[in-house]
């Protein structure tokens, strides 16, 4: 089978998938298997008529109407995914800058934070000034971290896996990478000992520092390949011409 | 004798898929198959339509599937394997026993035999 018959058997499975409010993970399975069963029927049809233009016709004749499959898969997804695709489609919306999905997401943030911590501060008991102005100076560092956090995934996803293999390059970018947070945070869980009297006063232990760079760097690359691999099978079906 | 088109497969589907499965796991095009030949090559299904109702039939805890371990040459496309679960076996049953009333009934009605 040549590339064009393949991709012309795509878009068949794209005609149906992509009007489909599903979880990206939920339409990926979709299209993989709506794709292996129309090849597997596109062979059956050419072992048959032996002219592949006729093969593919007779597929999609086989396959059924794009419109009314779209209606029935859009029928099986359960009202769990539905409700996992609003969020989906609110903050990691397909094809959006980072900086657009980090306004959205700080947002959100912002505005919990504030829920937070005007309940905390009519129900609970009074609180000193400087701990009210901590809580929520740390609000507003997490809402405005997202602005680092996904510009840096971003970075990350195409610095690490546009070539195979590793380098001490790439080493050095996620080591870089996962630095710009665990310093951070490292100095926030420090204040937090300390204002709330959690532990010991003093340097926060120094090998704490060095598990969450461990840590943190392994949670780096991990974020930036999924990142990677959802972007390449989005931009690989997404560019399919479909009308 | 007619073809069976899918208006009249509508609402026996789901029992037509988990029967198929009773004679062992399989994959989309292999139910297909499986239907075709039981119903003689008068069952005339949209293919597509199968998955959909698979989807639905895994959701509700009546089938579990796993993907294929290789794609056989298909670049990337793995086909999932679709196993009944006992849910699944009940349903069957309970399944088998509404058509056979519903056969009965419908025969009464027309006045031939079931």
């Amino acid at each position: 089978m040549n590339d064009s018959t393949r991709t012309q058997l795509k878009i068949m499975v794209e005609r149906t998938v992509r009007p489909v409010r599903a979880t990206f993970a939920s339409k990926r399975k979709m299209r993989e298997e709506l794709l292996a069963h129309v090849l597997a029927a596109y062979e059956e049809e050419t072992a048959k008529l032996g002219d592949e233009q006729s093969a593919l016709a007779r597929t999609g004749q086989r396959f059924g109407n794009a419109a009314e499959l779209t209606t029935q898969l859009q029928a099986s997804v359960s009202w769990h995914d539905k409700a996992a695709w609003y969020f989906e489609h609110f903050f990691k919306k397909p094809g959006t800058s980072p900086w657009y999905r980090a306004s959205r997401l700080a947002l959100v943030t912002g505005a919990l934070s504030t829920v937070l911590v005007s309940l905390g501060f009519l129900l609970g008991e009074p609180q000193p000034l400087i701990v009210i102005s901590f809580i929520t100076t740390l609000f507003v560092v997490l809402s405005l971290s997202w602005f680092i956090f996904l510009p840096l995934i971003d970075w990350l996803q195409h610095r690490l896996f546009v070539s195979s293999g590793w380098s001490w390059r790439k080493m050095a970018y996620l080591a870089a990478a996962s630095g710009i947070f665990v310093v951070p945070f490292w100095f926030i869980g420090l204040l937090i000992t300390s204002v709330f009297h959690l532990g010991p006063s003093g340097p926060y232990p120094l090998p704490m520092l060095g598990l969450a760079a461990i840590i943190m760097s392994v949670a780096f690359f991990y974020i930036a390949r999924v990142a990677n691999q959802e972007s390449r099978q989005y931009q690989e079906w997404a560019s399919l011409p479909i009308e | 004798m007619q073809p069976i088109h899918g208006d009249k497969l509508r609402g026996h589907l789901e029992a037509l898929i988990l029967s198929t499965l009773e004679r062992g796991e399989a994959h989309g095009l292999e139910i297909l198959h499986r239907l075709e030949e039981a119903g003689s090559g008068l069952l005339r299904l949209k293919e597509g339509s199968l998955y959909p109702a698979l989807y639905r039939m895994e959701e509700a805890g009546e089938l579990v599937a796993v993907w294929e371990a290789e794609d056989h040459g298909r670049r990337g496309a793995r086909r999932r394997i679709y196993r009944l679960t006992n849910k699944g076996k009940r349903k069957l049953a309970a399944g088998r026993l509404e058509w056979q009333s519903f056969a009965r009934i419908m025969g009464n009605l027309l006045g031939a035999p079931a």
